[in-house]
């Protein structure tokens, strides 16, 4: 399947968004039944991390592993004790390659213009790698891909959970 | 005039594409004269691994020829003969209507299709003239293939003896042109010499000749229509003859340019497959897109390599050319997900959007989480209410932002009749929607109700399943028909 018919936008996907709303629901449902939650601030903030993850969970869990962004939350959720252990190695390993690589040709030669589109050069790219999980080492048509993907599954999520906490709220 | 025509007939034939062989006896014949120009290069799109590669490959070639050189004309016409004396359902041939190919050879089922095309028009010589792009060169290379043929067939009259006697079929007619192509492009200035006056005996002479001959056998062909058929094999010969001079001209000079032109090349297939991109090229975007799938891939490619006027062809340029046409696809998807990107122009200022949007969106998680985890000890799966306003939402539309912002305000605020006041409006009508949804939901969905008893204990077992959307709305059922008591319950164990 090709990326662009994957992508084709589709006007509010509602199987899509009945298997997230699906998924995290099982997913609460399990947190819920592990832990009732009492109104302690670092409850309620320990809690609110917890659906958090679910709720990235549901949604990359939803794709599968054919996206790199998926792969990279389930990877990161699954990896998350290793994580938080040692942060900053895996943070030195997961810097961009591409930065260091532009960094290297603006010290050899600063006086060289370098023409290349502003989509390189802007370090908004880095930033939307930042952004989007396991983008940091794709080509930037990839990133452009795996972001319009993101962005899908993302606002699906947001609109999820919002009619969730609507509905609970009303109960 | 003649381009749009050209154009026109491609867009007709790009629909049709995918056909199996059946669809295009069918189709053929409706096609007005415009396709004539036009299958060849839709037709060399077809993968050549199918099955019916060897099918397709005669089809190309046959109707490259037919369109520039004149040579082809006469092939077809020993052909159009063929299929109807030769394949068993020859009445539904002469009515022009469907035609079953036989399913032995791939080759046959397709070479009638181009045959009973063709003979619609006779104006369409002056078209083949300007689709400079198909060459006689490229007949004859791909027709060396299929042709293992005696020097005997490769006599301009071998068309002949096939129209008096059409069972030989148009195998016979495939040898003889195969040779006569061959023969043909070695001494392309035949094509000059020829008088207008005297086609038959340059039809005798060599292969070269034989276009003189064939093609005023085409102008008759025009004139009969689709209609004629096998018999009409020995009545155009006489009509033939009495036509050549006044058409003949017509034929030399389309068949003179094509040849000119591309009697350089080289590499035929390339070609082949870059002649019909370029014309691609000329028609528009949507054009290119109808063509089938298979082809698609090479034909973008061949649309982003190539260089325009002015631009710089080396392989880098080419490349980078190829890297920023990508990613401005890209851009103008993420353009489309994105609200409020669709006026910003420029790929900077789109980036910054896209990256707010992706900022917020987090953020929204963020803050829907730390809600969800205040707000709710009772998880229980009434879906039903979730489903029914998506729906609503997807109706009022914009109207989720400022629910949210109702939210905001409430988000600590546990007391259920202000929020219930707060969404009354879009409570309303909730019950229709829930009940449309049920209804649309629970057709296909029944036959997995069983599974749904205790939701506690077989969640599991379920998503084990793979159940995928199906899962959920079952539990609507549920709740619509019993109230959410027992489910309800469940969560409460927890305590």
């Amino acid at each position: 399947m090709s990326a662009s018919q994957q992508l084709t936008p589709t006007n509010p996907n509602s199987a899509l968004k009945i298997r997230l709303a699906y998924r995290f629901l099982l997913t609460l449902n399990t947190l819920n039944a592990k832990k009732p939650p009492n109104f302690d601030h670092t409850q309620i903030h320990r809690r609110s991390h917890r659906v958090k993850i679910a709720a990235y969970a549901s949604m990359a869990s939803v794709v599968g592993p054919k996206r790199a962004w998926s792969r990279a939350i389930l990877w990161k959720i699954r990896n998350r004790g290793m994580l938080a252990r040692n942060k900053k190695r895996i943070h030195r390993i997961s810097t961009p390659i591409r930065l260091h690589r532009h960094h290297a040709r603006r010290r050899r030669n600063p006086n060289r213009v370098v023409h290349v589109d502003p989509f390189v050069n802007s370090g908004l790219e880095v930033k939307l790698r930042k952004l989007v999980p396991g983008a940091e080492t794709i080509d930037p048509c990839g990133l452009l891909d795996e972001t319009a993907d993101y962005i899908k599954y993302l606002a699906t999520q947001v609109e999820v959970m919002r009619n969730l906490v609507d509905l609970y709220s009303t109960i | 005039m003649a381009g749009e025509n050209e154009i026109e007939g491609r867009n007709r034939n790009g629909e049709q594409m995918h056909y199996s062989s059946t669809n295009l006896s069918s189709d053929w014949p409706f096609n007005g004269s415009n396709d004539l120009t036009n299958t060849s290069p839709t037709i060399w799109d077809h993968n050549p691994t199918n099955s019916q590669h060897l099918g397709a490959f005669c089809d190309v070639n046959l109707q490259n020829n037919a369109t520039t050189s004149s040579s082809a004309l006469g092939f077809r016409k020993g052909n159009h003969i063929a299929p109807s004396s030769w394949s068993p359902p020859n009445s539904a041939v002469k009515r022009g209507g469907v035609f079953l190919p036989p399913p032995p050879a791939a080759t046959s089922t397709m070479l009638p299709h181009t045959l009973s095309q063709f003979p619609a028009d006779s104006g369409f010589i002056e078209r083949a003239a300007r689709l400079s792009s198909f060459s006689a060169g490229n007949f004859e290379d791909m027709m060396n293939p299929f042709g293992n043929v005696p020097e005997s067939s490769l006599s301009p009259y071998s068309n002949r003896p096939v129209q008096g006697q059409p069972q030989d079929g148009f195998v016979n007619v495939i040898k003889s042109t195969s040779g006569e192509g061959s023969k043909d492009t070695p001494p392309p200035v035949d094509y000059e010499t020829n008088d207008g006056s005297q086609p038959k005996h340059d039809a005798r002479q060599g292969g070269s000749g034989f276009s003189g001959n064939n093609l005023p056998g085409e102008a008759e062909y025009s004139e009969g229509g689709q209609d004629e058929t096998s018999n009409e094999g020995f009545g155009s010969k006489k009509r033939r003859r009495s036509d050549q001079d006044t058409d003949y001209n017509q034929v030399k000079r389309s068949s003179q340019t094509p040849n000119e032109a591309t009697r350089n090349n080289s590499e035929i297939q390339q070609k082949g497959d870059k002649n019909p991109n370029s014309i691609a090229n000329k028609s528009s975007g949507k054009h290119g897109k109808q063509v089938s799938q298979s082809s698609d891939g090479q034909k973008e490619e061949y649309i982003h390599v190539r260089a325009r006027r002015g631009q710089a062809t080396n392989s880098h340029s080419l490349a980078e050319r190829v890297r920023r046409e990508k990613i401005s696809e890209r851009m103008k998807f993420l353009q489309e997900l994105v609200p409020g990107c669709s006026k910003v122009t420029g790929k900077a200022v789109m980036l910054d959007e896209i990256i707010n949007y992706v900022q917020s969106l987090q953020r929204q998680v963020e803050f829907l989480s730390m809600k969800l985890a205040t707000v709710n000890p009772r998880m229980d799966f009434n879906i039903e209410g979730l489903i029914a306003k998506d729906m609503l939402e997807s109706r009022v539309g914009p109207s989720g932002t400022l629910g949210f912002g109702a939210d905001m305000a409430m988000a600590y605020a546990h007391n259920p009749s202000q929020m219930a006041s707060i969404m009354q409006g879009g409570l309303s009508g909730l019950g229709s929607s829930s009940d449309a949804v049920r209804r649309t939901i629970n057709s296909h969905l029944l036959a997995v109700g069983g599974v749904y008893k205790d939701p506690s204990s077989q969640l599991h077992d379920i998503v084990q399943m793979g159940l995928n959307p199906s899962g959920t709305p079952i539990n609507t059922q549920n709740l619509g028909s019993t109230p959410p008591s027992h489910l309800k319950a469940e969560p409460q164990k927890t305590f």
